[in-house]
Formats: structure tokens, C-alpha cells, sequence
């Protein structure tokens, strides 16, 4: 089985995996920062996505391999888009042994 | 010089909240830009621009390095390029204190363009970096780029 892996934002989306996004991408006018392409055509080419709140993710205790984030305003505060990506839903959705890369980095390992 | 992207990676080895916002101020002081609030004047004359940046986005970072590097390298036909940290605006309707546009914002940079005192221009995100960084002989492109390629690096370094 291939590993399950979470994109929860930033700049531009992921192939392949689940990105997470606000209900703005729903907005008219929203296009992804990164190519400029509308969410049809993001969904139409294949992405995935998850549209949710950063607070409570839909999602189940250690579903997951990997959470990926990129450029995103500093976790577990507030921005004027609300709140920001929450270190408890990473820590909690993760796998035992799962990873969360920021920038490229491992930002932190669940035990 | 690349001391806008260097708070960027400073801020992801070390995310202490705040810390970036707070240094921002300063290092705009040491830069050819200028740092713009809410009351100051607009320049009623010649074109200025006005770039709404975020400290935690490497792209917004690695933009303004590419317009101070270039506002270094002289001319006298340059624009006036004021910023501003995004992070002052705690409500969306703070963002129209800056920018008065009647679109959401939903990425940064946020961008205006002023021509004589007046609005001429307004955007944001991919197209907005892509309007200023042409009008400094760069491209959005290529900021991405050069922000994946140092992620990529990131990635190789810990592989």
C-alpha cells in the first residue's frame, strides 16, 4: 500500500497526495499561487483535495505517513485567513514513526 | 545580497512566533525600500509600488531581495517601492488600508502600482510577483524557482 500523505498547505499544491485547503479555494476568482490554475482545473488534472479548517481535521488518528507544509504563516496562531496549521491535528493524524516535513525539513517525528 | 530570503530561512530553522515580523522593520531599513504604513503619504508624482509581503513565505522573501538587488544597481527612472508585513493586517478589511481593492485576498504578495498618485494597478499572489518582477528584468519563474531549488536542497540534506 502506498504511503498516505497529507499536503496541509502553502505555496502550490502536490500531486499525489491529499491537500488540504480552506473553503476559499470555492471562492470565485481563487487560483493557486503557484500556477495560477482555478480549482476545476486543478481537480480536472488530478489533484486531490480536502476542504477544511486547519482546527479540526476530518480526519482519522494516525492515518497518516507524511504531512507535508510549505510556506505557511507560523503554526498555531492566527491569521486574518483564521486559524493556522495546528501542531496537535499534525501530531494526532500522524503514524507512529510518521513525518512532518516543513520546507524540506523534518520538523518532527511522531514517536 | 540576500538578506530578505536569509529572515525566511533564519525563521524556518528557528520558528520562534513572532521573531521574523519583529526584524523585519530593520532589515527593510538597511534595503533601498521603503517601509509603508497607513497615514504616510503617497508620492504624487512618477511610479510607485506598494508589495504586501509575508516573512514566513520564501517567495514573498526571495521578491524583495530581487527588487533591492536591482534598486541598488541604480537608474534614475526607478520606481519608489514601499512594503509592507501582511501580518499587520489582522482582518481582511485591514488589507484595503494599504491597497484599496474590493477582492478578497487570499495570497501574498499583495500589490499596488500608483502612477502619479493614482491606482493603476492591483494584484495579488502569482500574478502580482509576476508584474513586479518583470518590471525589475526577473520573473515569478524564477523566484519560485529559486525557492524550490533551496528546498530541494533542504530535502537532499537530510536524505
Amino acid at each position: 500500500m502506498s504511503p498516505f500523505r497529507v499536503n496541509l498547505g502553502g505555496e502550490g499544491e502536490v500531486p499525489g497526495v491529499l491537500n488540504q485547503q480552506g473553503r476559499w479555494v470555492l471562492t470565485r476568482g481563487w487560483r493557486s499561487s503557484e500556477t495560477i490554475q482555478t480549482f476545476k482545473q486543478l481537480v480536472d488534472a488530478g489533484y486531490r483535495f480536502l476542504i477544511c479548517d486547519n482546527l479540526d481535521l476530518p480526519l482519522p488518528d494516525e492515518c497518516c505517513d507524511e504531512v507535508l507544509t510549505n510556506n505557511v504563516p507560523p503554526f498555531d496562531s492566527v491569521t486574518h485567513w483564521g486559524p493556522t496549521i495546528q501542531t496537535s491535528e499534525v501530531r494526532r493524524i500522524l503514524k507512529s514513526g510518521g513525518r512532518w516535513i516543513d520546507n524540506g525539513d523534518v520538523h518532527y517525528v511522531k514517536p | 545580497m540576500n538578506a530578505f530570503f536569509a529572515l525566511f530561512e533564519r525563521k524556518s530553522s528557528s520558528p520562534e512566533p513572532g521573531w521574523a515580523d519583529r526584524e523585519f522593520p530593520a532589515i527593510v531599513a538597511e534595503s533601498p525600500l521603503h517601509l509603508w504604513r497607513p497615514g504616510d503619504p503617497i508620492i504624487g508624482r512618477g511610479s510607485r509600488l506598494l508589495v504586501g509581503v509575508a516573512t514566513w513565505s520564501g517567495y514573498d522573501m526571495r521578491l524583495l531581495d530581487v527588487l533591492a538587488e536591482s534598486l541598488r544597481g541604480g537608474g534614475a527612472s526607478q520606481p519608489l517601492v514601499e512594503v509592507f508585513n501582511t501580518a499587520e493586517c489582522l482582518r481582511r478589511r485591514d488589507f484595503k488600508k494599504y491597497v484599496p481593492r474590493n477582492h478578497p485576498v487570499f495570497h501574498t504578495p499583495l500589490v499596488g502600482i500608483w502612477q502619479d498618485g493614482e491606482l493603476i494597478w492591483s494584484g495579488e499572489g502569482h500574478e502580482a510577483r509576476e508584474e513586479v518582477a518583470r518590471r525589475f528584468h526577473s520573473g515569478s519563474a524564477e523566484i519560485v524557482a529559486y525557492v524550490q531549488d533551496w528546498i530541494k536542497a533542504r530535502r537532499a540534506g537530510r536524505a
